[in-house]
């Protein structure tokens, strides 16, 4: 029975050799084509929540691409070493070509997690002007949600800490930070159907029961009157 | 200092489990699996076991107090001590000695990774939204109510509790919580360093397990992850946790596949099944790995594997408390992308190419988070493919990507309901498949001898087979 074409060990091992280029060919046009301003707002109109949301652009600050580039461009110039006979073969005399990928895949991807490390050192220490070890909890949810944060203080200073909130706003959407952060205080999310509370029995019912003592409408961007209290007793 | 005592008492007890649960295999099968899985492994279930048998009782209604972990550190005492023959083999050498090119620097970067870990756990407490908001409370409830029938979790009316969600991942972090309330966020991360030591341990034991190149193709794609990393606090502590259980359950399906010991099969299956007390999206992993092991069977000595398949069966209980959770409690308001996702009627396909579109460009353009895992990965899969087993291949890759199809259908359903901005949670998700992904990528199984000679005997003339020689 004849070989097939794909046996013979040339054929074999150029499609090996393409096969094994490929990614850091990719890789590196594609990081390449991210510092052109014009290509990179194409890629993030295609990811366009990337640039709106605040976790996004923190890790997009953390990004250490110039050192990723640069080990990118290691790699191109090693591949261009392996282009040329002479020097390949006496490459390849050391170690096999498909090693030299992954020592070249895996510098990048080292020089990367470095990178990144001591990009986060930094980025902390200007974040919250202190050393990293000295970064309490309350710093971090002021730094992460700074309005919530302080709403949250002031509730728990102004009320007992098990006072009870019918909660909510005009807006569908349940904002779930104020009850996190005012624990122990109780959050039942239910508004009155009418604009007279004492109208609407399941709501009513609800008030007795659970002894609710207030209803709190909440709108976390507002600069003034964010909360906006109502006793319902 | 007795907090300290306490907490570095809380972890021994954990490793101890750990210890415990893995000396229940058999020795032999012991011995076969690589070193460093064996210790990693170890790690890793004793953090999310001694999480799973406290569940249990928080289940049945009872109080969690801290004396319940010393009640774990005497059962695991119990089975160490019995089982102290098998535990001799937790420290046998490997058989072969594997060299990964570029090693050294593989390990500066693995070292690097475990270093900003441990750093950034004790030292930055949650720094992402859901992980502030919504799973820091349900913690923080536990450790003050010490009860998972505490109105704040189970009163339907209430704003936070979606009650519907599994909690193993609070069971694990519970008793740092309880020792220190004052700095419950920063210690219940203790666990978190744990595991993912454990991750990198079994990456490296897996990596030997497939050889030079291709394990360092792994250590490359799944250990170097930048995300897995810097995920824990940056982006979620439950999605890399997914991710830790996903790649020892698929790891293990394919030393199963290779040798059919019926250890291999009850940690995968604890380890998967592990995912679906963690997260919803453990429910589509499980079900891609049962279906895994499914293909294993049919290719290959289906009677004996089929045996064992029975008699794991029961591990398929390890679902039951979530499942129990969901059907007692009624959930108070229900979510719209759950309600839509049930009956399925907003699936549309120009929303499946709007998230394969946001798939890839999540994955191809975020170098800090992802590195050049996905270019490893089609590496991988393009160079491993010529080896000719392909039923196990698809069998590894079946969990990875049914939890992903899982992603991409709840974010194709999600594109009409909310905001743009939602999408970004796509890149946290991602981390519960990212690691067996590139398992499955890295794995090439051999051809199977029998496979060998009847090629041989085609090329040859079709001569009689002999496979004894």
């Amino acid at each position: 029975m004849q070989k097939s074409e794909l046996d013979r060990p040339g054929l074999k091992r150029s499609c090996f050799l393409v096969a094994s280029l490929v990614p850091p060919i990719v890789g590196l046009v594609s990081y390449l084509a991210i510092r052109i301003p014009g290509v990179r707002a194409g890629i993030l109109r295609l990811v366009p929540y990337r640039e709106q949301h605040s976790a996004a652009v923190i890790q997009q600050m953390m990004a250490p691409r110039a050192i990723l580039l640069a080990s990118l461009t290691l790699i191109l110039i090693l591949t261009g070493t392996m282009m040329v006979p002479r020097w390949r073969t006496r490459m390849l005399r050391a170690r096999a070509l498909g090693d030299w990928s992954l020592v070249l895949l895996t510098t990048a991807q080292v020089l990367a997690v470095i990178a990144v490390f001591l990009d986060l050192q930094f980025y902390y220490a200007r974040a919250f002007g202190k050393p990293i070890g000295l970064i309490d909890n309350d710093s971090v949810l002021r730094y992460v949600m700074p309005q919530t944060w302080k709403h949250s203080q002031q509730l728990l200073a102004m009320l007992p800490s098990d006072t009870s909130f019918a909660y909510g706003s005009e807006r569908k959407e349940i904002f779930y930070p104020l009850p996190s952060f005012a624990y122990p205080m109780k959050f039942y999310f239910r508004r009155p159907g009418t604009p007279d509370w004492t109208q609407d029995p399941a709501f009513a019912a609800l008030v007795r029961e659970r002894r609710i003592s207030y209803l709190l409408d909440y709108y976390p961007f507002q600069t003034t009157e964010s909360l906006a209290l109502r006793p319902l007793r | 200092m007795t907090s300290l005592l306490l907490t570095s008492s809380i972890a021994v007890i954990q490793v101890l489990v750990g210890i415990a649960t893995i000396s229940l295999l058999q020795p032999s099968t012991l011995r076969t699996l690589p070193r460093l899985f064996r210790a990693g492994s170890a790690l890793l279930l004793g953090v999310a076991v001694s999480g799973f048998l406290t569940l249990l009782p928080a289940m049945a209604g009872a109080t969690i107090h801290l004396w319940w972990w010393g009640t774990l550190a005497v059962g695991a005492l119990f089975v160490t001590v019995i089982r102290r023959t098998a535990i001799r083999n937790l420290f046998t050498p490997d058989a072969g000695r594997v060299c990964f090119p570029g090693g050294p620097l593989a390990f500066l970067g693995l070292g690097v990774l475990l270093a900003w870990v441990t750093l950034d756990c004790f030292a930055l407490p949650v720094h992402e939204y859901d992980g502030l908001v919504i799973w820091s409370y349900r913690l923080r409830v536990l450790a003050h109510e010490h009860t998972l029938f505490a109105d704040s979790l189970r009163d339907p009316e209430r704003v936070i509790p979606q009650p519907v969600h599994p909690y193993l991942l609070p069971m694990c972090q519970l008793p740092y919580a309880m020792i220190r309330p004052d700095a419950w966020l920063r210690l219940a991360q203790i666990p978190m360093v744990m595991v993912y030591a454990g991750y990198l341990l079994m990456v490296v034991g897996a990596a030997k397990s497939l050889g030079s190149t291709r394990g360092a193709l792994l250590i490359c794609c799944a250990g170097l992850l930048p995300c897995l990393g810097f995920g824990i606090t940056e982006i979620s502590s439950r999605e890399p946790f997914m991710g830790f259980l996903g790649f020892a359950s698929v790891v293990l399906l394919a030393f199963w596949a290779e040798n059919p010991r019926p250890g291999y099969l009850i940690l995968g299956a604890a380890a998967a099944f592990l995912m679906q007390q963690t997260k919803i999206e453990g429910l589509p992993f499980a079900g891609g790995w049962c279906m895994g092991v499914l293909l294993v069977s049919v290719g290959d000595n289906p009677r004996v594997r089929f045996r064992q398949l029975v008699a794991c069966a029961v591990f398929v209980l390890l679902t039951l408390p979530w499942a129990m959770m969901k059907s007692h409690i009624h959930a108070g308001h229900v979510d719209p992308v759950l309600r839509d996702y049930s009956v399925a009627t907003k699936f549309r396909v120009s929303d499946v190419l709007t998230i394969v579109r946001l798939l890839a460009v999540e994955v191809t353009c975020r170098p800090e988070l992802y590195g050049l895992a996905a270019f490893g990965m089609f590496a991988g899969v393009l160079t491993g493919w010529k080896r000719r087993n392909a039923l196990r291949r698809l069998a590894v890759f079946a969990a990875p990507l049914a939890c992903l199809c899982a992603i991409c259908a709840i974010y194709a359903v999600r594109q009409t309901e909310l905001p743009q901005e939602r999408n970004a949670s796509l890149t946290r998700r991602l981390l519960c498949v990212l690691p067996a992904m590139a398992f499955a990528a890295a794995y090439a199984p051999a051809t199977r001898r029998l496979e060998i000679q009847e090629t041989l005997n085609r090329a040859e003339g079709d001569l009689p087979a002999d496979i004894s020689n």
